[in-house]
């Protein structure tokens, strides 16, 4: 969908976004919302960040049919939330992310966990949170395609990565509950919401693990032959 | 969609960022109060069927930080009780009280944003930024509803040949990572179909052509135009500090004249907007009909 027709415009808005929007919304911010200075601060730069990944996405040169692998796995990711929300905590959307960005490359990684995000909370509800979910899950998938080749095939180095990302989402997304209710950081609440998430944190970690350790296999076999055969 | 629906969706989009953002972002108990009332009354005025339990979520919340923040934070001079050494004190109940009503503001008015903003919304609005995620978005949402029929055949499949087990977690969990493998093979021959019979009908072959799906009129421009102008009208004393509030160590809210009369009013119409305006619309409908 084109929405914005004039060639030169386009090229003009690309450029500006990144290096003038971003500088003054972050610091036009700051200084209206001075006593939730960190909420409003991790906010922007979460949701601008994604929106950097997103301009850098759209002028770059992709595939088509690397663009169709992303927007299928991105949707592979969100049928799978949808279809092991039968467990509480469970969902493959890690996963899927650092298996996919370890063949597909950070890039690619990024885009998939943060629209897996996106798109999954269509169906199960957006919330503040959308922007701050949408960056921890690209982030996972930029390192995990950046060190893709000390991952590529080491099953046991992928599923201590999937483990140790379950720990980190949650940690972090208890900074974000931390900051957002108290903008500083509060010792005693965060130490009191990573506690009373203990029980959904290991959850998530172990079952993250678990599903790298069973698809890892599938994963590099069936996208190890599809990169050979036509050489995405 | 009637009322506050029929407004550009990039209009709608601008106008939920600026009165969250400035809701969420200030301390201020009255700000917290104006953006519940805004959000509650768009929430009831909105003509769609709407779930009671969206009630359940905000009363929870208020509660709970109305409770809890005590529990954590001690500031404050008026101490109610002592628990285990601990004062428990007016100011940090209160502050916990406004949390949560901010917080409840916020559940509310994306609420309304789910209801209002649908995916060939958010597609059309992403459209600006960038017309490959543009296009991944709608390719995925148009995935996820074959993917889930088919992981269901998959399913029902792996039933018939005595593969599946639901005994225990652990095996459901095997079944469906096995469902989940399976259906990754399909999805991916499928991929390469599909981006081939695109290549093949020239994407990504020259020169676009592109079809908006919404079209911004002089209605959306006024409605951008006066929303820009109340965040403004909100955001300008803000920045000089005409909404400072302190909680601690005793509740203290200074007024600063006509700048702090400014940035309430227009907070306050900033969050009536779409209520008017889908009110107005309704008024003009009742009225047609009466008089045909």
């Amino acid at each position: 969908m084109r929405v914005i027709q004039n060639e030169k415009l386009r090229t003009v808005l690309s450029y500006l976004i990144p290096f003038v929007l971003i500088p003054a919304v972050v610091i036009g911010g700051i200084a209206v919302f001075r006593s939730r200075g960190y909420s409003y601060l991790i906010f922007a730069v979460s949701a601008l960040t994604i929106l950097l990944f997103v301009c850098g996405f759209d002028r770059r040169k992709t595939g088509t049919r690397r663009l169709v692998l992303v927007a299928a796995f991105v949707a592979l990711a969100s049928a799978g939330r949808a279809a092991f929300s039968f467990i509480p905590g469970v969902n493959p959307v890690t996963a899927v992310t650092i298996l996919a960005a370890v063949y597909l490359g950070g890039e690619a990684g990024f885009m998939i966990g943060a629209f897996s995000a996106l798109v999954s909370n269509i169906f199960a509800g957006q919330g503040v949170w959308t922007p701050f979910q949408m960056f921890a899950w690209g982030m996972i998938g930029l390192f995990a395609g950046i060190f893709a080749k000390y991952f590529e095939g080491r099953k046991l180095r992928l599923c201590v990565y999937a483990f140790f990302c379950g720990i980190f989402y949650s940690l972090i997304m208890d900074v974000w509950t931390t900051l957002w209710t108290y903008d500083a950081f509060n010792l005693p609440f965060y130490l009191a919401s990573i506690t009373s998430a203990v029980p959904y944190t290991a959850v998530y970690a172990v079952s993250n693990a678990a599903f790298v350790w069973l698809m890892a296999k599938p994963f590099s076999e069936k996208l190890g032959r599809i990169k050979l055969k036509y050489g995405i | 969609m009637t009322g506050f629906g029929s407004i550009n969706p990039a209009a709608v989009f601008a106008y939920f960022l600026c009165v969250t953002v400035s809701g969420i972002f200030t301390l201020n108990p009255i700000i917290s109060v104006i953006s519940l009332a805004g959000a509650l009354l768009l929430w009831a005025v909105l003509p769609v069927a709407k779930n009671k339990r969206t009630h359940i979520y905000p009363v929870l919340l208020t509660l709970f930080c109305a409770v809890g923040n005590p529990l954590f934070s001690h500031n404050g001079e008026t101490v109610l009780l002592v628990i285990n050494n601990n004062p428990i004190t007016l100011q940090s109940t209160l502050y916990g009280l406004f949390i949560g009503i901010m917080l409840s503001a916020a559940v509310y008015w994306f609420s309304s944003f789910s209801l209002i903003v649908s995916s060939d919304k958010i597609i059309y609005t992403l459209g600006f930024i960038s017309q490959k995620a543009a296009l991944v978005l709608t390719m995925a949402l148009r995935f996820v509803p074959l993917y889930i029929r088919k992981a269901r055949q998959i399913n029902g499949t792996q039933k018939a040949l005595g593969l599946y087990k639901d005994e225990t977690i652990i095996t459901r969990f095997r079944g469906g990572v096995r469902v989940f493998s399976v259906l990754m093979t399909n999805m991916i021959e499928k991929t390469i179909i599909t981006s081939d019979s695109m290549a093949a009908r020239g994407y990504s072959g020259g020169k676009r052509s592109g079809y908006p799906l919404f079209k911004f009129t002089f209605k959306d421009a006024v409605f951008l135009a006066v929303t820009v102008f109340l965040t403004l009208l909100t955001a300008v004393p803000q920045a000089k500090g005409a909404l400072d509030f302190n909680f601690y160590p005793h509740i203290d809210i200074t007024f600063y004249g006509v700048s702090s009369v400014a940035a309430y009013t227009g907070y306050a119409l900033l969050c009536l907007c779409p209520s008017v305006y889908e009110g107005s619309d309704r008024l003009k409908w009742h009225y047609l009909i009466s008089r045909i």
